[in-house]
């Protein structure tokens, strides 16, 4: 690809990107959120067809022009959101064979179903994948269904596979295999482009490295064991980045919440037993499945009854739905921003006031919209949320930004206890860092702070202390600054006190 | 593609300003094709009037809208408020204020039972409303004994005539007092849509339920709520239904139900505020109400109105997709 430029109207989302990709080769793509990795995907699978360079491919120069030359010149995007290129109700084979049900059929209409689940069933055992044909879509990990995504690029004549954050809801060991996975493809000298904001993982799989920042290319090189993090995140942001997070000026208070043997409906957790206390940040760590997001929705009441104890401040508090917790002084920032947290469509005002309506609102529930207004413009410039207007509709901010309004709804709701479920996903690196202030800032107020997250990194930067969870129940609770990051992995993964 | 790079699209324009324009050109056309009949100061207040039923019936459905749901059991309710209305003072003599005020709790309960049969047992509202809409039809035809309600005589099902209906009953179905109250319904929606915290948290509901939910919001009260003003404000357009037809058929409100969600959809993309909302329903209705009076007056075939009102309510719909795709 040579001097690839896209416009949208006002920005400029790539200037003059050259880049290279080989077959055989993992190459990872690497850039702060809005930097413009997506936008440069887009181009490559034919969603974005507006843009302007050249694009060859053997040395023959092609037009990209929308998704079916991409897939005709075999390059395959897999997206983040597995479940929405799957279709649920239907078998593994079917979603791996559905270009044969859509355009292989033939005339006749009929299904053959001993071809379709045979050649679905040879394609699984080619990348040895540990799933079968007849499986039911909705029943899978969101591991398998992201190999079933795959596998399904692979029946195509695919040549270069695009994979955008892959591992961004995997856990360690579901990590791994997708690695093998990638291992095997490049064995079979499929093209990978790898996309991620997890630097540590890019060392142990891919073998170049393109750097993008603000729309432009910045370097590409071999990723040897000469790189270190460090440099790739200066490469990055274009300054030195330093990750360590000034915890000062906190005191440490008495017990705000405690557990006492609690349990979900559903039976995700078991007897949890944890204490937070005024100005503490505690940890929830484990691995994807370990029971951390239940717990923190059980906390807040998202999960309907429970059975054993919540306490704040010493009382039995009843938590059986959010609009309880909140009234019991607990905030939420959940794990899925787009679909929990936002609400896209409205404005950052009316988002951000949508925990703390009722103080901007008197006799008939009339609205004082200067006093919102007024109240978001300030937590506007408190966040250093960056947009044009109080009236931007959120869907349109970055995810950092946008992360911050969710976490900005609570700030004048005078809860006590804050959790937060995994608050850094999917944002870039200097969003994370402010994302991090913004919790030591609530813990100096004197809030106790849960913070849930499968990073262990996060765990050893920001907190006190840690609850480690394997398996629905919280295998160990260590102090922060006594552990490493070994042991918390020793823990995550089912490890005994020895 | 190309037409976005642009500020102005004429698709966006069309979409946020095609309900005015188009009651604009209809009003022209009829106004020189209809000359004399159209384009008079009786027909201006035929039109309102006209059209002041199918606007309060499709507040009632702005509110079911703006929850992110929507009630087809509306045109029935309706139906049983008119029935009700009026028969509860010709057959069981109660007093007026009584009987109407009797007659909107009852549609509100039928929109608490909506609500929790939808939510409390999961079926989807589509499916539980469409369901209510036979119970009521059917219950409806049970009560008036299959026939014509009219509340001067006995009930075909054994109603004995008990009490005259004082005459001030039939004087909300008439001008001024029938385009006063539609007034009153639009401004007591917008109020309650656009300046309160109930409406601004019944829209959270509605644009992504979780993140309200996990926002403290109870949900299933917004949800409930929703289906209970919509409840109110249709009996309010079923009352002056009966009052201002004077009698009951078994269909009388089912025949609002289309113009009603038309109206919302039409409303929704109105000046790009991409939501249901109580002045844009009420151009949408008055859009309605322009051409099928228009249509009237170039003595269109009754029977082949629902043609144009249909393809009235698709292009609605296409419109107001529209908006939300340029979301």
């Amino acid at each position: 690809m040579k001097n690839i430029c896209v416009e949208f109207p006002g920005v400029k989302a790539l200037q003059n990107v050259d880049c290279e990709f080989r077959g055989g080769e993992v190459k990872a793509v690497v850039g702060a959120n809005g930097a413009g990795k997506s936008t440069l995907m887009k181009v490559l699978s034919g969603v974005n067809s507006n843009y302007t360079g050249d694009i060859t491919i053997d040395g023959k120069p092609v037009q990209i022009t929308n998704t079916k030359v991409a897939k005709d010149l075999g390059i395959e995007i897999v997206y983040q959101e597995v479940d929405t290129a799957l279709v649920p109700n239907l078998s593994v084979g079917e979603n791996i064979m559905m270009d044969y049900l859509t355009n292989g059929i033939g005339k006749a209409g009929i299904v053959n179903w001993a071809h379709l689940h045979k050649t679905a069933t040879e394609m699984l055992q080619r990348l040895e994948l540990p799933i079968t044909s007849r499986q039911m879509v909705a029943t899978l990990t969101l591991a398998q269904k992201q190999m079933v995504v795959i596998a399904r690029a692979m029946m195509g004549k695919c040549r270069f596979l695009i994979l955008d954050e892959p591992t961004a809801p995997l856990s360690q060991k579901e990590t791994e295999q997708l690695f093998d996975l990638v291992r095997r493809l490049k064995a079979d000298g499929v093209g990978i482009i790898f996309i991620s904001h997890r630097l540590n993982e890019l060392f142990e799989i891919c073998d170049t490295i393109t750097v993008l920042r603000d729309g432009q290319h910045i370097k590409t090189f071999d990723l040897d064991k000469s790189i270190t993090q460090d440099y790739i995140v200066e490469l990055m942001l274009g300054k030195v980045f330093d990750q360590r997070v000034d915890k000062s000026g906190r005191s440490i208070g008495d017990d705000v919440l405690e557990t006492r043997k609690l349990s979900d409906s559903r039976g995700a957790i078991h007897d949890i037993d944890i204490h937070v206390r005024k100005g503490e940040i505690i940890g929830v760590s484990g691995l994807v499945g370990a029971g951390k997001t239940e717990l923190c929705k059980t906390l807040f009441g998202a999960f309907g009854k429970y059975s054993g104890e919540i306490l704040v401040n010493g009382k039995t508090v009843v938590n059986n739905s959010p609009s309880q917790a909140v009234k019991n002084e607990f905030a939420f920032v959940p794990e899925e921003r787009r679909k929990e947290g936002i609400l896209v469509g409205e404005t950052i005002t009316n988002n951000l006031s949508a925990v703390t309506l009722g103080k901007y609102s008197g006799l008939l529930a009339f609205i004082n919209k200067k006093a919102e207004d007024d109240a978001a413009q300030e937590k506007i410039r408190s966040l250093t949320i960056k947009t044009p207007s109080s009236k931007q509709k959120v869907g349109l901010l970055s995810g950092g930004n946008q992360q911050k309004v969710v976490i900005g709804k609570w700030l004048d709701s005078d809860a006590a206890v804050y959790i937060f479920d995994e608050p850094t996903k999917g944002i870039d690196v200097g969003a994370k860092g402010e994302v991090y202030k913004l919790i030591v800032e609530l813990a100096r107020q004197g809030k106790a702070v849960i913070y849930a997250t499968d990073e262990f990194s996060e765990i050893m930067n920001l907190t006190d202390r840690v609850y480690v969870m394997y398996n629905g129940r919280v295998q160990q609770e260590l102090i922060t600054e006594k552990t490493n990051e070994n042991e918390l992995l020793f823990y995550s993964t089912g490890g005994q006190k020895k | 593609m190309k037409e976005k790079q642009s500020n102005f699209s004429i698709g966006k324009f069309l979409t946020e300003w095609g309900a005015v324009l188009a009651i604009i050109i209809t009003f022209l056309i009829f106004s020189v094709t209809a000359k004399g009949l159209f384009l008079s100061t009786d027909n201006m207040i035929t039109i309102l009037r006209s059209i002041s039923i199918t606007t309060i019936i499709a507040i009632g459905a702005t509110f079911a809208f703006s929850a992110g749901f929507f009630d087809l059991s509306l045109g029935s309710i309706a139906t049983l408020a008119a029935a009700f209305s009026c028969t509860f003072i010709a057959w069981y003599g109660m007093p007026m204020w009584v009987a109407i005020i009797a007659t909107f709790a009852i549609c509100m309960l039928i929109g608490c039972f909506n609500s929790f049969v939808s939510f409390k047992m999961n079926v989807p509202t589509f499916l539980t409303t469409l369901a209510m809409s036979f119970i009521l039809d059917g219950f409806e035809l049970t009560y008036s004994g299959g026939s014509i309600i009219n509340p001067r005589m006995n009930g075909a099902a054994g109603q004995q005539l008990v009490k005259e209906i004082p005459s001030v009953f039939f004087q909300f179905g008439k001008a001024p007092w029938i385009i006063i109250i539609m007034l009153v319904c639009v401004a007591i929606c917008e109020f309650f849509q656009g300046y309160t915290k109930h409406g601004r948290f019944m829209y959270m509901v509605g644009s992504n339920a979780e993140a309200a939910r996990l926002s403290g919001i109870n949900v299933n009260f917004y949800r409930t709520l929703a289906f209970m003003l919509t409840g109110l404000f249709v009996s309010v357009g079923g009352v002056l239904i009966v009052s201002r037809a004077g009698t009951v058929s078994s269909n009388a409100g089912s025949a609002f139900l289309m113009p009603a969600i038309a109206a919302v959809n039409i409303g929704a993309a109105l000046a790009g505020r991409g939501k249901p909302n109580a002045i844009g329903t009420f151009v949408g209705a008055a859009l309605i109400g322009v051409v099928e009076n228009g249509l009237y007056a170039l003595s269109f075939p009754y029977y082949a109105i629902n043609i144009v009102k249909g393809a009235i309510l698709l292009i609605a719909l296409i419109m107001s997709n529209y908006a939300n795709k340029e979301h």
